[in-house]
């Protein structure tokens, strides 16, 4: 890690052009496949289909399967529920955005199963994006605000470039970890996205705690001489041990459900994994590099100003 | 650095080991505080999570003109929740004119007979008040007891107030042989859709004079919700079919956000383990105050009106004592470096304490910007979250910052020069580490 840390103008640019380059891909391939939206954000259809034999769960699902897979969707997600009622429901989500598809397929369900026309036990609807719009706008706020306070509390803490650093971590991490879920077509979600939201608290948490160790030994006797980007590094390695240990426990409990083999668990699982990665990637190499870089480019002005003051004094 | 006589110290140690047990007791076992349910630490990770058994009941219903299901809807929910709490129902409108009602069996529900009941009675009946207890209409010529004949339609319910007194006014159709007059709360019984409510809550019911009116007298604000709530559902404008109910009985069944809680939450058991194994007596001190916080943390979010206790607020919870562990083990690592630099136990410590107050207020100021950030803006979930995120910063830095200093002190009284007991390294006379 010292090592790293050693011309951190050199990490920085390497670290920033990385960075950039996932963004750059994430970009690229959401322009042209968008994310891997879950329902929750529209463009689903969802059919709910009440049915009185039990045993003819699997028949249902098969049917449905092949009524779709006519008009060119497959079935992306179903539920049951109420096994034990006197109508269990089935409910099953595919993605599109045709309404006329979704007549023609409801006419086909209820001509292969033989269902009323005119009854309630069917229907074929349009999910609504509405719900999630909704909460995504209540997330946006308190988001904001917190910019706009971390900003603030570095800038009032220290200085502006504390408070931009605040800022570096916490806007990276969301933009890194948006554009490694579409590189990795995670689904986005809204429990993803607000990951991704407390993660990005979570890494300038993080950044506040290491630069803060550093700039508290730096007061003391033993190591004012000493440069940040040292002190920064050997508070990286003094506390390693202890910001791993909670961090790689996390780390197993979302792989964990990487294992389960469902659906949605998997995904949310590599969301974690993620969120866990681009915590220690924008906090650490990219607001630590940043920070460190331009903190020990000031004290250098610094140093020239002096040593010219001392010449000029010396001259007289 | 001040040190405490050992009887001091005793008593300290005794009164706060006192508040440990009974918090960690609290922390398996429900309660009841007057009218709230308190969940325990268990109970607050099955909420809303399909971790309690559940009872759901499907009706039937015909329609007519007054028919308004999403009213239905609204007032059978806002019912349940009085009565079950807020995380506990769910209703919804199913196809074929049906509606499904999903009870989570709360702690102090006596059993599911008890919600079975509940569920019943929103298709057995509307208003029925009379002086028994047995439910039947009992007139006598006495016009101090008030008396209303059979089941009644109930048309509106409003809320007044009269000399420091909360009154609900419910207004009801007029018919057969209503008398007015009033009746001290110990002999009236009031019937909503077949459910009793006996008079422990109410001073007295009164009847107007015109006999379309009833005004049930209360001497605190506490039960008016929770009653006009019920009265108004005493107003569904449905028609449920009573012979077609049908009960369903569904097991728990936790879902993925259950066992991510509990994982988090054996991993800060963990540290925890680690951090006694590692710290020693320091640690002893932390964990204990850390666990005191925990628990008024819960019952703060379970008092609060705007934070429901539930699996996002002790994930929340549980990532904030992550970080007060990582706080507490880097004091701990400064106390270790200033130990090493020749000084004594105790200026270690002071050192300690000093060196690493601003990486303690720094952290813990970030996390309280982001928690005030979600509860002043935010809604729903996100108004627990920040309160949680808040609340948890606020108690870190006073366990950090002055409970376990505190007890360190106290400790001292006992031994204060062993430095094993801190899990500091030998150090020969006169060694300075630099």
């Amino acid at each position: 890690m010292n090592k790293l840390f050693k011309s951190p103008r050199k990490l920085l640019s390497y670290t920033l052009l990385i960075t950039a380059t996932i963004m750059a891909l994430g970009v690229i391939l959401v322009a042209f496949f968008g994310f891997n939206k879950s329902y929750q954000f529209g463009g689903y259809y969802e059919i709910n289909i009440d049915y009185l034999d039990m045993e003819k769960k699997d028949e249902y699902i098969n049917g449905i399967d092949e009524i779709l897979n006519k008009y060119g969707y497959t079935v992306d997600h179903y539920t049951m529920e109420g096994e034990k009622s006197f109508t269990p429901t089935l409910c099953v989500r595919y993605e599109s955005n045709s309404e006329d598809d979704a007549k023609n397929i409801k006419t086909d369900i209820i001509s292969k199963f033989n269902i009323d026309e005119k009854s309630t036990l069917l229907s074929v609807d349009k999910m609504s994006s509405t719900y999630a719009s909704h909460k995504i706008a209540n997330l946006l706020i308190p988001m904001s605000i917190l910019l706009v306070g971390l900003f603030a509390f570095g800038w009032f803490r220290r200085n502006i470039l504390y408070g931009v650093a605040e800022v570096i971590a916490y806007l990276s991490t969301i933009l890194v970890g948006l554009s490694l879920y579409a590189l990795t077509r995670t689904m986005i979600s809204l429990s993803s996205l607000s990951l991704l939201f407390i993660s990005a608290l979570l890494s300038a948490l993080i950044f506040t705690y290491f630069s803060v160790n550093a700039f508290s030994k730096k007061n003391t006797i033993h190591s004012e001489k000493k440069e940040l980007s040292d002190l920064f590094c050997d508070t990286l390695s003094a506390n390693k041990f202890i910001t791993i240990l909670p961090a790689s426990a996390i780390l197993a409990v979302f792989a964990g459900l990487i294992f389960t083999f469902n659906h949605s668990l998997m995904h949310l699982g590599l969301a974690g994994i993620i969120c866990i990665c681009s915590i220690v990637w924008t906090s650490i190499f990219v607001t630590g590099s940043y920070f460190v870089s331009v903190v020990n480019a000031e004290s250098k002005r610094e140093k020239k100003v002096l040593s010219r003051n001392n010449t000029i004094n010396n001259e007289k | 650095m001040n040190n405490y006589s050992k009887t001091k110290s005793t008593i300290i140690f005794i009164i706060f080991g006192l508040i440990f047990a009974i918090g960690t007791i609290l922390s398996f076992v429900p309660m009841r505080f007057g009218s709230k349910d308190y969940e325990s630490f268990l109970g607050a990770m099955a909420l809303s999570n399909d971790c309690t058994d559940t009872v759901s009941a499907i009706y039937k219903y015909t329609e007519d003109e007054n028919t308004d299901v999403n009213r239905a809807i609204d007032l059978m929910g806002k019912s349940l929740e009085g009565k079950f709490g807020k995380n506990s129902v769910n209703v919804y409108k199913l196809s074929d004119n049906r509606i499904r009602v999903d009870v989570s069996k709360p702690v102090t529900a006596s059993g599911e007979s008890e919600i079975e009941e509940y569920l019943a009675g929103f298709t057995s009946g509307r208003l029925k008040i009379t002086n028994n207890s047995s439910g039947t209409a009992n007139i006598e010529e006495n016009k101090n007891l008030l008396e209303i004949d059979g089941w009644k339609d109930i048309e509106s319910v409003s809320t007044k107030t009269y000399k420091g007194s909360y009154g609900i006014e419910v207004a009801f159709t007029k018919s057969g042989k209503n008398t007015f007059g009033m009746m001290i709360g110990g002999n009236a019984y009031i019937y909503v859709n077949n459910k009793a409510f006996p008079s422990d809550n109410y001073n007295k019911v009164e009847l107007t004079s015109e006999a379309t009116t009833f005004t049930i007298w209360f001497s605190s604000n506490e039960y008016i919700e929770y009653y006009k709530n019920t009265f108004e559902s005493g107003m569904i404008p449905l028609h449920l079919d009573s012979e077609t109910v049908e009960f369903i009985y569904t097991k728990a069944n936790p879902t993925a956000l259950t066992y991510i809680s509990i994982a988090i939450s054996l991993i800060v058991l963990a540290l925890y383990v680690y951090a006694i194994v590692k710290f020693r007596v320091p640690a002893i001190m932390y964990v204990v105050l850390s666990n005191i916080s925990t628990y008024l943390l819960l019952f703060l979010l379970q008092a609060m009106p705007w934070t429901e206790l539930g699996i996002v607020s002790i994930i929340t919870l549980g990532l904030m004592k992550m970080v007060e562990f990582i706080l507490f083990a880097t004091i701990q690592k400064r106390v270790k470096e200033e130990y090493m630099l020749g000084k004594s136990i105790e200026t270690s410590f002071e050192d300690a304490n000093k060196r690493t107050l601003s990486v303690i207020l720094d952290v813990l100021t970030v996390c309280l910007l982001g928690g005030l950030s979600f509860a002043i803006a935010g809604k729903f979930e996100l108004v627990t979250i920040g309160t949680t995120l808040a609340l948890s910063a606020f108690f870190s830095g006073m366990v950090l910052l002055l409970g376990v200093k505190y007890l360190n002190n106290c400790y001292y009284a006992f031994n204060s020069t062993d430095a094993s007991f801190y899990a500091l390294p030998e150090r020969t006379e006169g060694e300075i580490n630099e």
